[in-house]
């Protein structure tokens, strides 16, 4: 920009080149090179990726969907649920995932309409782990059916016998709910791409140039088409907000609205939502720290400062996870029925202990007691480590909470255990590689930054003086009409 | 297209222009030699506002579409609720047959896909659609932040404005083929 | 309210006397035979896939010589305000407005297993696997059932197609059924006679009889499901 601002002496211009390599948005760039930097990560197609692709897709392809063929062809009795113990791994794993793809609702949305400026460089990594971890959990659905072939009874389309789903089951919930929120989030991962793929399209030649040109739908960044995107990436950002919620309160209500004991209870909406935003949070510190890794350039985008903020929220959420389990605990342990006592017994006595305990160190006590220290907070790889752990510790809760209360009942004689058999690991497994698989192959198509919208930060950050100190400034340009 | 007979023949042209600070000086340079704001058009690689520019307001009607497949989500939401229980109805648990608060999800979850899916249509059809016959102007310097101002005047202003443009800053002025929508 | 067949509505309801329960098993093979039950093999069932569509519950008391075991036979309660009808994404258990019992659609399931989960009193049963009748077994299925593939969830009908058969056989005769008329497999089977089948709406039947005694008591009645099945309390347990 021509507004420049001129140090006046030698320390000053010290601080501010200090602060230039601390924050992306103070360290200007022109368009052009971030352009450059951003097409040149999306054009590295080396041998390791080339690698890496073709034994995450062989993976996926005998882990997930070999194991889940056989699994079709045999029966669900391959699997390791039983009564009472009906439902396992797979809807733990689908309840993990769909906490997953809230992570990237929250920081392109939450943040978005709280103006967090920090968000700016990774809200399409966010948003890509939303879409590819909505991918992953919708699979679930499916294959923990009986029959899944006859999955499309749940779909509202006229037909012969003139049935109908059961719109009072809160399984169709999830299906509309689930629906709802991939596609809007995958048009909200899409409308502020439309841009940077109009970029792509102009830098690109061969194949690459006809692809970017149909997606990027004829983008040119007339003032109206620029005003229509902006007044609907809004709508989207405040309206996102509320279907993100209610997906995992609905999610929670597969188990809430149930008369199962430790399942029935009214903390289980919000509780969840917190659950999945820890478990979000953490996974976006794991993706940024991969792809700052395996991606060109990602450096100048992705830095400490991202760590930092991002492990702060971290920290509250982990303690706001707390607040709500230990609200549920209290009350069942204080004045539960005799049964509900016995689950809590199961819970952090019993056979289930290993994976209770688990949870709480995961989730409370190794972030609790590490985040609060800002070095550690902006170690990437730390933030990785931590973000691995947090999540183990959410699939441990997820674990505990469907089949541990399933464990146990009203009647003792009908107490059971759950043990997972291979073929749930293996598609649980296999999950995890479809996700790696379509993330990497989105590494190298999709311009992972939105440079757009960094400039777009970078334009609204200068400095000034107050008296003798030398501050960032933000102006607010978005206010603007 | 030509309104007259003689010499009023109006070309397109762009300018293209390195730094936003210097586009609002050379969109008045540009009025001031009698092109109107309506056959200006200024694409850029990041969003202005309308007020940093000097150019008039740009209304836009997305949030119209919003509202109205918000509206149609909602019926479709009363649809598969109370409408299917009306066309073949099923007792279970207990419930009454239009037992409202399970349909409340359905209906909120279908206002919001329609409110969004909607928005997205809006942006489409508002801007995004091709036009039929004939191209749309575009200067590639746009996805690397350069401001390109097209500007549509007849062959006898276009000298002055080029002039007026270089001299506010213009890169380049040249003319090209194609229309604004 | 007439019901489906033009019979009149029903309200079919058993008592279980548990003091004349002796845990003999006699009842829960009738039903096995009676409904096409598959046979699982010892390993299965003792990671708990056994499919029996009832079950005694077995719960002891005391110790040494005070040692006592009691049994509860329970299947199926068909609850007026069934926890596992609403649940159930593709409406494959509904409710029976005729007869008053809680209907389980085999063709329809899809295998989600939410009512199984729902239902407080773990009633019902999963087919894990598709099972088979190796010869001569198969000779024994009742043609008057369906037999049930992979993926699908069962439970206790109240022996609906023997309902149906007396309901027909008297519509057949232009009389009501007797009251009696309908004995389950498990009914039918039990040594004490313990378990009485009959219509609630008879005034006149065994059940109405039997219901009223002070030992009635149904299971888990707190909750609200409002089942079907009676339970009278034993003699030297208490419940």
């Amino acid at each position: 920009m021509s507004s420049e601002f001129h140090p006046r002496n030698e320390e000053e211009a010290r601080r501010i080149e200090e602060m230039k390599r601390e924050h992306l948005l103070l360290d200007h760039k022109s368009r052009a090179e971030m352009n450059d930097m951003v097409m040149e990560a999306v054009e590295d197609t080396s041998r390791d990726w080339k690698i890496a692709v073709t034994v995450l897709g062989l993976l996926t392809a005998v882990t997930l969907f070999g194991a889940w063929g056989y699994m079709m062809l045999k029966g669900l009795g391959l699997a390791g649920i039983r009564r009472p113990i009906f439902w396992g791994l797979f809807i733990v794993a689908f309840v993990f995932w769909i906490g997953i793809s809230h992570a990237g609702t929250f920081v392109s949305a939450i943040l978005r309409v709280f103006k967090a400026e920090f968000r700016r460089p990774f809200t399409r990594a966010a948003e890509l782990m939303t879409t590819f971890g909505l991918a992953a959990a919708g699979l679930y659905p499916l294959i923990h059916l009986g029959r899944t072939w006859r999955f499309y009874w749940m779909m509202p389309y006229p037909n012969q016998r003139w049935l109908w789903p059961n719109w009072r089951s809160p399984l169709l919930w999830d299906f509309f709910a689930i629906n709802t929120y991939l596609i809007g989030s995958t048009l909200y991962l899409y409308m502020p791409l439309i841009p940077d793929l109009a970029m792509a399209r102009d830098r690109s030649t061969g194949w690459r140039k006809k692809v970017y040109g149909i997606l990027a739908l004829g983008w040119r960044g007339t003032e109206q088409e620029w005003k229509n995107l902006q007044k609907a990436i809004q709508i989207f950002a405040w309206a996102i907000i509320p279907v993100m919620f209610s997906v995992h309160t609905i999610v929670s209500w597969d188990f809430a609205v149930a008369m199962k004991l430790g399942w029935h209870s009214t903390i289980f909406g919000p509780y969840f939502i917190i659950g999945a935003l820890l478990s979000g949070i953490a996974a976006v510190n794991v993706v940024l720290f991969t792809v700052r890794a395996t991606t060109k350039n990602m450096r100048y985008f992705i830095r400490p400062e991202h760590f930092d903020a991002l492990g702060k929220l971290l920290l509250i959420i982990s303690l706001s996870w707390a607040y709500f389990f230990f609200n549920e605990f209290i009350l069942e342990w204080y004045g539960g029925e005799h049964t509900v006592k016995e689950i809590l017994k199961f819970y952090m006595f019993g056979d289930i202990a290993p994976v209770w305990w688990t949870m709480v160190t995961c989730n409370v006590f190794i972030p609790g007691l590490l985040l609060w220290n800002r070095k550690f907070r902006r170690t990437p790889w730390l933030m990785f480590l931590m973000g691995i752990v947090v999540n183990i510790g959410m699939f441990a809760e997820r674990y505990v909470i469907v089949t541990g209360a399933l464990s146990r009942n009203r009647f003792p004689f009908d107490w059971g255990w759950y043990e997972p058999q291979l073929v749930e690991i293996s598609i649980v497994f296999g999950t995890f590689m479809l996700f790696l698989f379509l993330y990497t192959l989105a590494a190298r198509f999709l311009p992972l930054i939105p440079v757009w919208e960094v400039e777009e930060g970078q334009h609204s950050h200068t400095w000034r003086r107050v008296g003798k100190a030398i501050l960032p400034a933000v102006s607010d340009l978005e206010s603007l009409d | 297209m030509e309104r007259y007979q003689g010499r009023y023949e109006p070309q397109m042209f762009v300018a293209v222009f390195d730094d936003v600070e210097q586009v609002p000086a050379a969109l008045d340079a540009l009025r001031q030699v009698g092109v109107d704001d309506e056959f200006i058009q200024v694409q850029s690689g990041v969003p202005y506002a309308s007020s940093i520019l000097g150019r008039p307001r740009v209304l836009t009607a997305v949030p119209k579409y919003a509202l109205a497949g918000a509206f149609l989500g909602f019926l479709s939401g009363l649809f598969f609720t109370h409408g299917t229980a009306a066309l073949y109805p099923l007792y279970v648990g207990g419930f009454p047959l239009y037992s409202v608060p399970p349909s409340l999800v359905l209906l909120f979850e279908l206002t919001m896909l329609g409110l969004l899916v909607s928005s997205f249509i809006g942006v489409l059809v508002e801007s995004l659609l091709p036009p039929v016959v004939g191209k749309r102007v575009y200067h590639p310097a746009v996805s690397d932040s350069a401001i390109a101002v097209f500007f549509q005047t007849s062959r006898t202003l276009a000298e002055e404005a080029r002039k007026a443009l270089q001299a506010a800053g213009a890169q380049e002025v040249t003319e090209v083929e194609g229309s604004f929508v | 309210m007439a019901g489906g067949n033009g019979h009149e509505h029903t309200k079919w309801v058993m008592v279980i006397d548990l003091d004349r329960c002796n845990g003999c098993g006699a009842c829960v093979t009738a039903c096995a035979m009676e409904n096409n039950v598959a046979f699982v093999g010892e390993e299965e069932n003792a990671y708990g896939r056994g499919m029996h569509w009832l079950r005694l519950q077995r719960y002891w008391e005391g110790e040494g010589d005070d040692l006592r075991v009691r049994y509860i036979p329970t299947m199926c309660q068909q609850c007026s305000n069934a926890p596992c009808e609403p649940v159930c994404p593709v409406y494959a258990t509904l409710h029976s407005e005729a007869e008053e019992i809680n209907l389980q659609v085999y063709n329809r399931c899809i295998g989600t297993r939410y009512c199984a989960n729902n239902c407080p009193y773990i009633a019902r049963t999963f087919n894990w696997f598709d099972y088979e009748w190796p010869e001569p077994l198969n000779f024994q299925l009742n043609p008057d059932v369906t037999v049930r593939r992979r993926g699908i969830m069962e439970k206790c009908t109240f022996c609906i197609q023997r309902i149906r058969r007396a309901e027909e056989d008297a519509k057949a005769e232009g009389r009501e059924v007797y009251d009696g008329e309908v004995q389950p497999a498990c009914a039918q089977a039990c040594p004490t006679e313990a378990i009485v089948f009959g219509n609630w709406q008879d005034p006149n039947s065994r059940v109405r009889q039997l219901a009223a005694s002070e030992r009635a008591f149904k299971l888990e009645e707190a909750l609200g499901t409002e089942p079907k099945v009676i339970y009278l309390a034993g003699g030297r347990h208490e419940f």
